[in-house]
């Protein structure tokens, strides 16, 4: 980098006679692909050949594919104790340079909660209402508003998921919800492809109408529906290219009662991994794809001792893996006057090791979701399926 | 890896008329000249334009280190790619438009991500003056319009 810097200090003199401003677009593309986010909102102002690239259609699929690109956290604050100040934003976190940037965000959409991320947007819902359901980029701050699905009166756990079907090229979104009637409570899911201006109901397999849904995952063409069985909880696929529901074989000594904390779901080193919590243990399984026609299956791939006794007054959550074999925590713990205080902690369980992250404006309490970020803009993609 | 001699050498000439004696696996790591063995339409003597010795020197160490170690670990490989490529601004970009130009990946590869590096955390400024070729001169203007655009979106 010493290098670099006498290279520069040397061109201040104006010795540069050519630019980078004369490769062929493709070159150029590739060079911004590589760049982190920060970065290309810098050199979307550097010149206008730049920016041309950068909104392309090209580029932004060229960023979303891209292995250079690193995460992201977004943060979203909580009301804690009064901090209007940090009420209307959204941070956007670099966990390697330790550094925010503020995002800011309409009234509307900060009242809603983040119910799933695919390719860099975020799914917006609320947990006891059907509408609205919003698809937004925190990136290019663009939203969309899907269609309304009419009034439920009596409806709770409404769960909104959103994924990429590859087949297609269409983003997908399915909400489940479930609904009391006479009969009964019952959970729906109904679907909507980005663009179309109605839902459809789906059909779920029998076993799964009395089950009450916990969250959703994107990964990879599919949803990955937590769901919650009485005391046990299940995990189902939903395939976005054939719209099917199919179910993951579990190995015998996985527990699917879990009373202590809820199983988690996330992408780690490309797979998507169930995390498993208990007091002093963190167990990861991973999930293997298999042929089409045969059911996903799961196994164990890691056990790791967490080497404090975590509970209710000290607890943890995992949000995602980071690099030198880490994992990044969110750990939160109650004050003497009892209110929650959360920060985030890196985890090396190799070396037997947390490390505190002094990241600073960072809120007392806050959820916090690990994403790529990305370019895509909603409303594109809703009138490119149109 | 077997002896050298028993590969089909290729001759490389530059745009300056300098020739240079290659093994064919060693050349055809550009797909350009791949393709025109591969169509029987090069006769021994490649002429390679646009590209002057100097460069076509570089390209060719490049490739040489990649084709002896394809056995060798990644990492060392990582290492020679990263210094090959931290050069005076003006060889990289001939570099980077001979590579495209010929077509080898693995380099324009590994040149892109050296410019990609050279512009992670810059400011506007500095990367207009990088690699734009941009003036002082420029600067100041663009500056003062830039700034008068600003005071108006801040009325």
């Amino acid at each position: 980098m010493v290098d670099s810097n006498q290279r520069s200090s040397a061109n201040c003199d104006g010795q540069v006679s050519k630019g980078a401003v004369d490769f062929p677009k493709e070159i150029i593309s590739d060079i911004l692909s590589r760049l982190p986010i920060e970065s290309i909102f810098t050199c979307k102002i550097v010149c206008k050949t730049w920016c041309d690239i950068i909104r392309d259609s090209y580029f932004v699929n060229k960023l979303c594919n891209s292995h250079y690109h690193p995460t992201r956290l977004i943060l979203k604050p909580l009301r804690g104790r009064v901090t209007s100040d940090t009420s209307s934003h959204l941070l956007l976190v670099d966990i390697e340079e330790q550094k925010t940037r503020r995002i800011p965000v309409d009234k509307m959409l900060l009242g809603l909660r983040i119910m799933c991320i695919c390719n860099g947007l975020l799914c917006l819902a609320l947990g006891n209402k059907i509408d609205p359901v919003v698809i937004y980029n925190p990136i290019t701050r663009e939203h969309v508003v899907l269609p309304s699905l009419g009034s439920k009166p009596t409806l709770c756990n409404h769960k909104v998921g959103l994924g990429f079907d590859p087949s297609s090229g269409k983003y997908k979104v399915v909400q489940a919800y479930t609904l009391y009637s006479n009969n009964g409570k019952m959970t729906r899911f109904e679907i909507i492809s980005l663009g179309e201006s109605s839902w459809r109901e789906l059909s779920a397999p029998q076993g799964m109408l009395d089950l009450a849904v916990l969250g959703v995952v994107f990964w990879n063409g599919a949803l990955y529906w937590k769901m919650i069985d009485g005391i046990d909880i299940d995990i189902v696929e939903f395939n976005l290219s054939d719209e099917k529901f199919h179910a993951i074989t579990f190995p015998e000594n996985f527990s699917h009662f879990q009373p202590q904390a809820p199983l988690q779901l996330m992408d780690s080193g490309g797979f998507l991994t169930i995390v498993e919590r208990s007091s002093g243990q963190i167990k990861l399984w991973r999930l293997m794809r298999n042929k089409i026609g045969e059911d996903s299956s799961v196994s164990l791939q890691q056990t790791y001792d967490t080497h404090v006794n975590w509970g209710n007054a000290v607890y943890y959550e995992i949000i995602g893996d980071s690099t030198h074999n880490s994992y990044l925590l969110k750990v939160g713990f109650r004050n003497s006057q009892c209110e929650r205080c959360e920060h985030l902690t890196q985890f090396f369980p190799q070396k037997r090791q947390y490390s505190h992250l002094d990241i600073p404006s960072l809120p007392d309490r806050f959820y916090t979701v690990c994403l790529k970020p990305s370019l895509v803009s909603p409303i594109a993609a809703s009138l490119r399926s149109n | 890896m077997s002896s050298s001699l028993e590969k089909n050498m290729l001759i490389l000439r530059s745009s300056d008329g300098e020739e240079f004696i290659v093994p064919e696996v060693v050349a055809v790591m550009s797909k350009a000249i791949k393709n025109m063995v591969e169509d029987e339409c090069a006769s021994n003597t490649i002429p390679v334009p646009n590209v002057d010795a100097n460069i076509l020197a570089m390209v060719i160490e490049f490739c040489k280190k990649h084709d002896e170690s394809e056995a060798e670990a990644a990492s060392d490989l990582k290492t020679f790619d990263s210094e090959f490529v931290n050069r005076g601004q003006e060889a990289l970009y001939d570099l980077i438009t001979a590579a495209n130009f010929r077509d080898v990946k693995e380099l324009l590869d590994a040149l892109c991500q050296n410019v990609a590096e050279m512009i992670k955390g810059k400011s506007v400024h500095h990367i207009r003056i990088q690699f734009l070729g941009y003036q002082l001169f420029e600067i100041l203007t663009s500056n003062f319009i830039w700034n008068i655009w600003c005071d108006r979106d801040f009325d």
